[in-house]
């Protein structure tokens, strides 16, 4: 019992520095700022009550973001399309960092809606390795899904943000395959 | 092997053919580095960063930090939580039953202090959780057939000021921003007396105003248990309105409030 207590106290510790990429992990799962935070609680609350599941030599990161998924998946989803008729994505001005210069802003905000336009598969491998910096593999585990369908799926979302603006957003011109 | 920014730029475009393209992948595997390597020439990657960067913002991530923090393996989960209080109310759940329960083994959890972590007193404990998952049980049934005379709630009222040394008055406390009071009553976490006052919008939907004295929760909106929640300070006592509403469509009951205490 002791050392149960101990490992949660340890794992509530090292949990707290990875909450922004769990919570934006969840947004681009729910699309929804309130429900990420509803999701990013649930998934904390589960990784404690699992503490005795993770191993120390297992990245925490992509254990929560599996944790993460797996509540969106079987409790939340549903339940969010229900109540709400469908997503509703969220609004960049209530989000996207606004103290950094106008058009840097401007562009930022264009940026953030066009990923949360993406639909949620696109979005959510977008969010692993283009925010988070997960590798190809690793956002591939974490989704449970072949490389080679994180690679087109970020090939589609690319083409989509291409037409975003084709000088401001260099190297995003690549077609979908 | 090694592969070219050229190979690895047609491999991000998806115009390697299939074999070349399943031999990249599989590379990948055992090189971590060309797998970096591929990463940094997707151009796209960076300003999506830049847009995400600072998210979720100060406040939402200090309410979050604080929530786990303050939470526990055992009283926060939804799971535990329900099956413990069905577990012991049987089918007959009703509001007063469920706020013995919540006196009685604190905060729904069957799990003792020493096994959650946290000591009795430890500040760092969010009662907000614990107030979320007992309201959490609320549906419009719950509160439906609370019809209660002014003497009625002026009783309780007085019954609950006294808890709390806070006036709470019914002139104010009846009707606050289209909400309805339906009952005050006195319920407690960690020893201390959590004043609950239950309301009703329009729709015959519960919401809670509950007040605590002392609490360290930090302020702000928050999706608490799928509900929308408003904490505030008053003085030594803390403030949480809290129902089914998003915590958006609740600012406005919650200044309300504000404006009365």
């Amino acid at each position: 019992m002791i050392f149960r207590k101990d490992k949660a106290a340890d794992l509530r510790a090292r949990i707290v520095p990875l909450l922004p990429g769990v919570w934006r992990f969840a947004l681009s799962l729910s699309g929804r700022p309130d429900i990420a935070d509803d999701l990013t609680q649930d998934t904390c609350l589960r990784a404690l009550e699992r503490a005795h599941q993770w191993r120390e030599n297992q990245a925490l990161a992509g254990w929560l973001l599996i944790i993460c998924r797996s509540i969106w998946l079987n409790e939340v989803r549903a339940q969010t399309v229900r109540k709400t008729g469908g997503m509703t994505s969220a609004k960049a001005h209530d989000l996207v960092d606004q103290t950094v210069g106008p058009e840097t802003r401007l562009f930022a905000n264009q940026v953030f809606a066009r990923v949360m336009e993406l639909p949620e598969a696109q979005r959510a491998t977008v969010m692993l390795v283009y925010v988070q910096q997960f590798t190809y593999s690793e956002a591939a585990e974490i989704l449970g899904i072949p490389i080679g369908t994180v690679m087109s799926r970020l090939s589609t979302a690319r083409a989509a943000l291409a037409t975003l603006n084709d000088t401001q957003l260099p190297g995003a011109k690549a077609k979908p395959r | 092997m090694t592969y070219s920014d050229d190979t690895l730029r047609a491999f991000l475009d998806g115009t390697l053919p299939a074999e070349a393209r399943q031999e990249v992948e599989a590379a990948f595997a055992a090189d971590r580095e060309l797998e970096r390597r591929a990463m940094s020439l997707d151009l796209a990657a960076a300003p999506v960063a830049a847009a995400f960067a600072g998210m979720p913002g100060e406040a939402r991530l200090a309410t979050l930090a604080a929530f786990v923090e303050g939470s526990s393996s055992a009283a926060g989960s939804r799971g535990v939580g329900w099956q413990g209080v069905l577990a012991t109310c049987g089918a007959g759940l009703g509001v007063g039953i469920a706020a013995g329960v919540l006196i009685g083994s604190g905060a729904f959890s069957t799990a003792t202090d020493a096994e959650r972590g946290a000591a009795p007193d430890d500040p760092a404990r969010d009662w907000r959780l614990a107030v979320a998952e007992y309201q959490a049980l609320y549906v419009p049934e719950t509160v439906a057939h609370l019809h209660p005379d002014t003497a009625r709630l002026s009783e309780e009222l007085d019954r609950a000021a006294a808890k709390i040394s806070l006036a709470l008055r019914l002139e104010p406390l009846a009707e606050v921003a289209s909400l309805t009071l339906r009952r005050a009553q006195v319920l407690g976490y960690d020893g201390r007396p959590l004043i609950q006052l239950v309301y009703t919008d329009n729709a015959g939907q519960p919401y809670a105003l509950c007040i605590l004295r002392g609490g360290t929760a930090p302020e702000g909106a928050m999706t608490l248990r799928g509900q929308g929640s408003h904490l505030w300070r008053s003085g030594e006592h803390q403030f949480l309105l809290i129902g089914s509403a998003e915590a958006s469509e609740l600012a406005g009951a919650a200044d309300a409030f504000r404006a009365v205490f």
